[in-house]
């Protein structure tokens, strides 16, 4: 039965061949579960994307093997597998397009729970809320048309609780870094540190930030220990 | 071979499932006004809802308080041939008694082996072997889950080696594992056009008392392939309206309409239910 079974999935994965037309519906038809998912989860990519090339990768990745039980996980897969084999060279930003489609579903479709947000306060302790992803990139994929930029960007993610969708935003270099130090070593270090680099007196820095600070924690970027 | 009684067999093996259900989709949740159209309950596959995304999860949990919801799950893959995956089984427990589903189900089938995910349902060898390695798989599955297991009548586009007619091998099936048939007439239809057999034959040779409530779905015709495909994504054809009259005759339970993919609005859903609705009461 076990060889049976591999054989009709080894089928259905493109990996042997078959004459027999039903088991080419399941070809078919798995197929088109994997190419409806991922066409849908990576639009820009799609569009970007040599068709037959899409397909035939996407015929890899199948018989490399899709693990996760959860269907909406498939492109989070799919994304490291490209990257893990260095697919799509071709495109210079593609590991970062797909990081960049990938993480609004994950952001999307996490289970955040309720919490109130209290007032900003520099006495506080903070780390950044899971409903948030911050990363630097080679690539300004987040802004249509100008993916091939090469420079340094920083980028912030975040879930938006009042609007329920993601949002991206560009960050400064400081508070880019501000924000990967707190969520390392907490808010006052990250404060001394850009004091000390900065050669500014921690309360300059404190005011520099307070606005920004202030509006991410209304925004549950930050979230209080 | 058994045959069912011509007289209407009237089984009640759901608790608090009665009468016309409807699939709750997470496309139709913004659209559901709670003074507005109600199913009598709701069927759910519980893997998409294993992580509930903040702007559907208030919603979603008053959908389920407000109807009896039944859980028909797509993953299980009780037909593989391996061990049942415990991790999955555990997510699953977790789910149903979180939301306190007492009915769960899935198909007769397979969808993954060796870890690696189809999302897709591969049809089984049909044969004695088959039964008795299922059964076992089952009692550990509704061992785990402190809740018995209902199984759905697939539909297959080939048939692996098999020593089985597929009416046999599911009432066999049922028999020895004591689980409860999900009744598709959808799939009986399908399978009926694409492998040359009498959907109304195969309906009367089957043990109707096992069932517990009926599935009925869209299917589309693929040229190319020169095959009906079960695809759940448009609405019920003439035809298995027909067959799901025919077998109301048979059997009095509960009647559902599955809608997975090309999702309509949630008002053109209310109007395929209607459909159902008429067709029941004409039975």
């Amino acid at each position: 039965m076990f060889d049976e079974q591999k054989s009709l999935i080894e089928i259905a994965f493109g990996k042997k061949k078959s004459e027999k037309n039903g088991q080419k519906v399941y070809r078919h038809l798995v197929y088109k579960v994997f190419f409806d998912v991922l066409s849908k989860a990576y639009p820009l990519f799609y569009k970007d994307v040599d068709k037959k090339k899409f397909e035939k990768i996407v015929y890899e990745f199948m018989q490399y093997g899709a693990k996760n039980i959860k269907i909406w996980k498939m492109p989070n897969e799919f994304r490291t597998f490209v990257k893990k084999k260095k697919l799509f060279e071709e495109i210079p930003y593609v590991n970062e397009l797909l990081w960049f489609e990938w993480i609004e579903i994950e952001l999307m479709m996490k289970n955040y729970s309720e919490q109130e947000v209290e007032k900003f306060s520099y006495a506080n302790k903070y780390r950044l809320s899971q409903s948030c992803v911050l990363k630097k990139l080679k690539y300004k994929i987040f802004e249509k048309g100008s993916f091939d930029k090469n420079s340094e960007y920083y980028l912030l993610g975040f879930y938006d609780f009042v609007n329920y969708r993601v949002i991206f935003r560009e960050v400064s270099l400081p508070l880019y870094f501000l924000l990967k130090k707190m969520d390392k070593k907490g808010l006052e270090k990250a404060i001394k540190s850009i004091a000390k680099m900065s050669e500014q007196s921690k309360e300059e820095v404190e005011t520099f930030f307070l606005d920004t600070l202030t509006e991410l924690n209304n925004l549950q970027i930050l979230r209080t220990l | 071979m058994q045959q069912a009684s011509a007289a209407n067999l009237k089984v009640q093996v759901l608790n608090n499932i009665k009468g016309l259900g409807l699939g709750l989709r997470k496309e139709f949740l913004q659209d559901i006004d709670e003074n507005g159209f109600f199913p009598d309950w709701w069927e759910i596959t519980p893997e998409n809802w294993f992580d509930i995304p903040y702007h559907h999860r208030e919603k979603f949990e008053q959908m389920i308080s407000l109807r009896p919801t039944v859980a028909h799950g797509v993953a299980l893959s009780i037909g593989s041939d391996e061990p049942v995956d415990k991790k999955f089984l555990k997510k699953m427990k977790t789910f149903l008694d979180r939301y306190n589903i007492e009915h769960y189900s899935d198909h007769i089938s397979f969808s993954s082996l060796e870890g690696m995910q189809t999302y897709d349902l591969l049809p089984l060898n049909m044969t004695k072997k088959s039964i008795i390695f299922m059964s076992e798989k089952i009692k550990r599955v509704e061992d785990f889950l402190q809740r018995p297991l209902m199984l759905e009548n697939a539909t297959y586009y080939c048939l692996p080696p098999s020593d089985m007619r597929e009416v046999d091998f599911i009432n066999e099936l049922m028999e020895k594992s004591g689980a409860k048939l999900l009744l598709d007439v959808n799939n009986i239809y399908v399978n009926s056009q694409n492998h040359g057999f009498d959907a109304h034959v195969f309906l009367n040779e089957l043990d109707l008392s096992k069932a517990a409530y009926i599935h009925v779905a869209g299917h589309y015709r693929n040229k190319e392939l020169g095959m009906l495909i079960d695809s759940h994504g448009m609405k019920v054809a003439d035809e298995v309206w027909d067959f799901l009259k025919e077998t109301l005759k048979k059997i009095d339970i509960p009647v559902m309409i599955e809608r997975d993919n090309n999702i309509p609005s949630y008002k053109a859903m209310q109007t395929e239910y209607k459909v159902m609705q008429e067709v029941v009461r004409n039975v």
